[in-house]
C-alpha cells in the first residue's frame, strides 16, 4: 500500500458516522453530487450498496460507473475506502 | 543476321553467355543475364547440344544446381526442352537421382513420360540408376496423371441439381417465406430434370421470377398490408394465408400513435426497397409475374404495439409475458423481439400444420432455432445477434430512417441440392446481403454496437437470478439498485461465454506473414504489392503449354473452396458493417476450418461422406474436418461453403489451396496435409507462399462479404 491519499486515510481511520458521501475517497464534488441526486446521500448508504454486492470490487465499480458515472480511478478508490474501512470497523 | 533454329544471334550469344555463367557457378552474373538482359534458358546452344536448364541439373553441386534450376525455372525454363539427344530435364534430374530438382520440375508441368531418342523415358533412367525415391516420385505423378486422363475421357454427367425450394424474408417482425409448390410434387419431376443445366433449372422450378422480384413482391405486400391495417379490424390475431397471391392478413387493431408511426416507418422502408428493386425491373412485368406465381405466401405477422401483444398472449395462453421496463419506448420493441418470435412460431404451429413446421425447423435457423429452444438463454442469445439490426429502429422522420430500416431485411433463399448417384440431398441456405447493407452510416452503427447493455435484455429478479446462478455466479441481493449491475454482469458473462470457442481459436498461431496482418490494422493498404504474385500464378495457367503435363489435365472445372464455421461467423456479412475491419479479418480467418479443391460437376462432394455419417447418426469419426461438420450440423447450423477462384485448371486450383494452407497453418485447420504448389510457385520462397496464400484469404473474404453465407444443411427430413 504504497500510496493512498489523505482522504482516504482519514476515512479509514474512524468509524463513519454521519458522514456524508463526499467524504468517501474517490467521490469529489461532482460525483457526490450525482450520487446525491441518486438517493446516496450519506457514506453509509453506499456502504450499504457495497455490502449488498457482497464486496465484489467488478460489480461495485460498476455500479459507481452507472450511477455517477465515475471513472475506473475514482470507483477503485472508493472501493479500497469502503473495502479498507470494513477491515477496520465491521 | 545469323539465325540458328530461329532464334536470332543475339539470343543465342546470351544463352551461351549464360551457359558459361553456369559453368563458372556464377549466380550474380546468371541472375543479372537472366533477369535483365532476358537471357533463354531453353536454347540449345550449338555444338553444346543441350540447353542451359540440362547443364544446371547435371552439376556437381546438388545446392547450386538447385538455386540455379530455380532461377532457371523462374524466367521461362521449359521442363520439357528437348536436347539434340531428345533428353529432357526431367530425364536428366531422373537419371542423376536429383530428388528435389525433379519434384520441382514435375510440379512445373515437367512431363516424366516423354520418351528421348532411345525410347526410354524418365522412369527407366531412375531405375536403372536405382534411384528409389526418384522412381516412387515419378510412379506417383504417372498415377496421377492416369487418373486426370481418366477423368478427362468419361466426362461425367452432370447428376447433380441445385433447385430453389423457397425464399425467406426476415427483417425481425416479420417473417415472409415463399414455397415453391413444385416442390412438393415429388420425385417424378427431379428425375426429368437431372440432366439439364443448373443454372436453367432454377428458371424452370422459378417461373420467370428472381430473387429480386420476389423481394418486390413481398415488399408489395407487406405495403398493402400495412395500408389496409386500419380497415381491418378483426381480432382474430391468428395468421392466414392462401394460395395464388391473395393475401388475406387480420390484424389487430392498432390503437397507439407510435404504432402507426412504425408502421409509416415500415411503409417507408417497404416503398424504398421496391424503387430500389424496381429501377431494375419494370412493373408490367412485375404484374405479370404475380399472376403467374403459383407460390404460396406464408407471411407471419405479429402484433407490434405492447398491449396487442398481451392480448394475443393471453389467446393463445403459453406465453408469459416478462416485466417490461418502461425506457423501452414505443418504437423500439428490441424486448420483445424474442417473444415475438416465439409468437410467430407457436402460431404457425396451431395452423399451419406438420409440414410447415418441418421446413421451418429444417431451413430457417434465422428465427426459429431461438423459437425452437425453451431456454430463455438460448433466445437471449440469438437476440443479440440475429436482431442486433432492429436496434436501427428510427422514429420514421429522422433523416436516416430509409437506410436504417432498408437494413433489417434480411433475405434468404434455401436450395436443394440433389445428387442422384448417390442419394445425397442437401439444403442450401443463402443469406443474401441486402443492397443497404453498404449504405448505412457506419458512424449510426458503431454507437449502437457501443451501447453496453442490449434494450432485450430484461428479466424479473427470480430469472435473473437463476440465469445468473446457471452461470456459476452468486449472486447478493437484487434490488432495484443492483439489478441494473447483476443484468449486466450477466450479460457479460453470456458475452464470454459466446466468445468461448473464437477464444480458443485465438490461441492459432498463423505463419508469420498471417499474424502480422492481425496486428497492423492497416495493412491491406499495401494490398496491392501482393497481387503481383497472383498474377504470377494465374499466367502460367490461363492458356496453359500444351507441352506441359499439369496434374489434373486442362480442363477449367476445378475451384477451390473454404469451410467456415458458422457458429463464428455468425453471418458475417450482415454484420460487418458494425465491425472494425480488423475484426471481420480475424473473425473470417479464424472461421475457416477446412480448404479444399472441388470440381464443378460436383460442388458439394467434399460433404457427402460427412452426410452419409449424419445420416447413419454415426457422429464420431476419425476424420477431424467431417467430425467439425457433423458438429456444425449437430447445433442446427450449415456449414458455410464458400467456393472461390472458379473455372480454373486444377493445378492452379490446387496451388491456389496450399498457399491458402500455408498461410493459414496447417495446425488451425482440419485438412490432414499441406497442398502441394505446381508451377513458378513452387519455385518461391516460404515467405512469398505465405504472402499469396495472405492475399488469397482476403479476396476470399471480399467475396464471402458480398455474396452472403451460404449454409449447406444436410437433409434430414427423410
Amino acid at each position: 500500500m504504497s500510496s493512498t491519499s489523505q482522504k482516504h486515510r482519514n476515512f479509514v481511520a474512524e468509524p463513519m458516522g454521519d458522514k456524508p458521501v463526499t467524504d468517501l475517497a474517490g467521490v469529489g464534488e461532482v460525483l457526490g453530487k450525482r450520487l446525491i441526486a441518486a438517493g446516496f446521500d450519506k457514506a453509509y448508504v453506499v456502504l450499504g450498496q457495497f455490502l449488498v454486492l457482497k464486496k465484489n470490487q467488478e460489480l461495485f465499480q460498476e455500479w459507481m460507473k452507472d450511477t455517477c458515472q465515475a471513472n475506473a480511478k475514482q470507483s477503485l478508490d472508493c472501493y479500497t475506502c469502503l473495502s479498507d474501512w470494513c477491515e477496520e470497523f465491521l | 543476321m545469323n539465325i540458328y533454329r530461329g532464334r536470332t544471334q543475339t539470343e543465342v550469344y546470351l544463352a551461351s553467355l549464360l551457359y558459361d555463367a553456369i559453368e563458372d557457378h556464377d549466380i550474380s552474373s546468371i541472375r543479372k543475364l537472366l533477369v535483365e538482359r532476358k537471357a533463354d534458358p531453353n536454347i540449345i546452344l550449338p555444338g553444346k547440344g543441350i540447353s542451359c536448364l540440362h547443364l544446371t541439373i547435371g552439376n556437381d553441386s546438388e545446392k547450386f544446381a538447385m538455386e540455379v534450376t530455380t532461377l532457371l525455372i523462374q524466367n521461362g525454363g521449359d521442363p520439357n526442352v528437348l536436347s539434340d539427344e531428345g533428353l529432357t530435364p526431367v530425364h536428366i534430374a531422373a537419371a542423376w537421382g536429383r530428388v528435389e530438382i525433379l519434384k520441382l520440375l514435375l510440379y512445373c508441368g515437367g512431363d516424366p513420360q516423354l520418351t528421348d531418342n532411345c525410347y526410354k523415358n524418365a522412369l527407366h533412367y531412375a531405375l536403372k540408376e536405382n534411384w528409389e525415391q526418384a522412381v516412387i516420385l515419378i510412379n506417383d505423378f504417372i498415377s496421377c496423371q492416369r487418373l486426370s486422363i481418366y477423368d478427362s475421357f468419361s466426362p461425367k454427367e452432370k447428376t447433380c441439381t441445385v433447385t430453389l425450394d423457397k425464399i425467406l424474408l426476415n427483417n425481425g417482425l416479420m417473417v415472409g417465406e415463399y414455397t415453391n409448390e413444385a416442390d412438393e410434387e415429388g420425385a417424378d419431376e427431379k428425375k426429368e430434370e437431372t440432366k439439364s443445366e443448373i443454372s436453367q433449372l432454377n428458371l424452370n422450378t422459378l417461373p420467370h421470377t428472381d430473387t429480386q422480384e420476389y423481394v418486390l413482391n413481398w415488399c408489395n405486400n407487406q405495403e398493402l398490408v400495412s395500408n389496409q391495417t386500419e380497415f381491418v379490424d378483426d381480432c382474430s390475431g391468428e395468421l392466414n394465408y392462401c394460395n395464388n397471391s391473395a393475401i388475406i392478413i387480420t390484424k389487430k387493431e392498432t390503437k397507439c400513435s407510435s404504432t402507426k408511426s412504425s408502421y409509416q416507418s415500415e411503409r417507408l422502408s417497404n416503398s424504398s426497397i421496391s424503387s430500389a428493386l424496381s429501377n431494375s425491373k419494370t412493373d408490367k412485368k412485375f404484374n405479370k409475374v404475380t399472376i403467374r406465381n403459383k407460390n404460396k405466401h406464408h407471411i407471419n405477422y405479429p402484433p407490434q404495439k405492447k398491449c396487442n401483444y398481451k392480448e394475443s398472449s393471453r389467446e393463445s395462453g403459453i406465453l408469459t409475458l416478462p416485466e417490461s421496463s418502461d425506457e423501452d419506448g414505443g418504437y423500439s420493441d428490441d424486448s420483445f423481439i424474442d417473444e415475438q418470435c416465439e409468437f410467430n412460431y407457436i402460431e404457425t404451429t396451431n395452423n399451419l400444420g406438420n409440414l410447415n413446421i418441418k421446413e421451418h425447423k429444417d431451413t430457417s435457423s434465422d428465427y426459429c432455432t431461438c423459437t425452437e429452444s425453451s431456454e430463455i438463454a438460448n433466445i437471449l442469445d440469438k437476440t443479440i445477434y440475429g436482431f442486433s439490426n432492429n436496434k436501427n429502429l428510427h422514429p420514421p422522420n429522422s433523416s436516416n430512417s430509409d437506410d436504417q430500416d432498408l437494413s433489417f431485411v434480411s433475405i434468404s433463399e434455401v436450395y436443394r441440392y440433389t445428387d442422384l448417384d448417390e442419394g445425397i440431398v442437401f439444403y442450401e441456405k443463402r443469406i443474401l446481403v441486402t443492397p443497404s447493407c453498404s449504405i448505412q452510416n457506419e458512424t449510426a452503427s458503431t454507437g449502437h454496437s457501443q451501447s453496453s447493455l442490449p434494450k432485450s435484455l430484461d428479466y424479473d429478479t427470480d430469472t435473473l437470478r437463476k440465469e445468473l446462478t446457471a452461470q456459476g455466479f452468486d449472486p447478493g441481493p437484487i434490488t432495484k439498485t443492483t439489478k441494473r449491475v447483476y443484468l449486466r454482469k450477466l450479460y457479460q458473462l453470456k458475452q464470454q461465454l459466446h466468445s468461448l470457442k473464437p477464444q480458443r481459436n485465438d490461441e492459432k498461431v498463423y505463419s508469420p506473414e498471417l499474424q502480422r496482418t492481425l496486428k497492423d490494422a492497416n495493412w491491406y493498404q499495401s494490398l496491392l504489392q501482393y497481387q503481383h504474385l497472383e498474377e504470377l500464378v494465374k499466367q502460367q495457367f490461363i492458356n496453359p503449354d500444351p507441352s506441359r503435363k499439369w496434374r489434373g489435365g486442362t480442363a477449367k472445372s476445378s475451384f477451390t473452396y473454404l469451410l467456415l464455421d458458422p457458429r463464428i461467423t455468425q453471418n458475417l456479412p450482415h454484420r460487418c458493417d458494425q465491425l472494425k475491419k480488423s475484426e471481420v479479418w480475424k473473425t473470417f480467418i479464424s472461421a475457416v476450418f477446412y480448404v479444399g479443391k472441388g470440381k464443378r460437376s460436383r460442388p458439394f462432394q467434399h460433404l457427402y461422406e460427412a452426410v452419409t455419417n449424419y445420416n447413419n447418426a454415426k457422429f464420431v469419426t476419425e476424420n477431424t474436418k467431417i467430425n467439425t461438420i457433423l458438429d456444425i450440423w449437430k447445433d442446427n447450423h450449415g456449414v458455410i461453403c464458400l467456393h472461390i477462384f472458379q473455372n480454373v485448371i486444377p493445378a492452379e486450383a490446387y496451388t491456389r489451396e496450399a498457399a491458402m494452407i500455408n498461410a493459414l497453418n496447417l495446425q488451425n485447420i482440419t485438412n490432414i496435409k499441406g497442398g502441394e504448389f505446381y508451377g513458378v510457385s513452387a519455385t518461391w520462397s516460404q515467405k512469398q507462399k505465405n504472402l499469396l496464400g495472405m492475399y488469397l484469404l482476403y479476396k476470399a473474404m471480399k467475396i464471402f462479404l458480398n455474396e452472403g453465407e451460404r449454409q449447406i444443411f444436410p437433409n434430414d427430413l427423410e
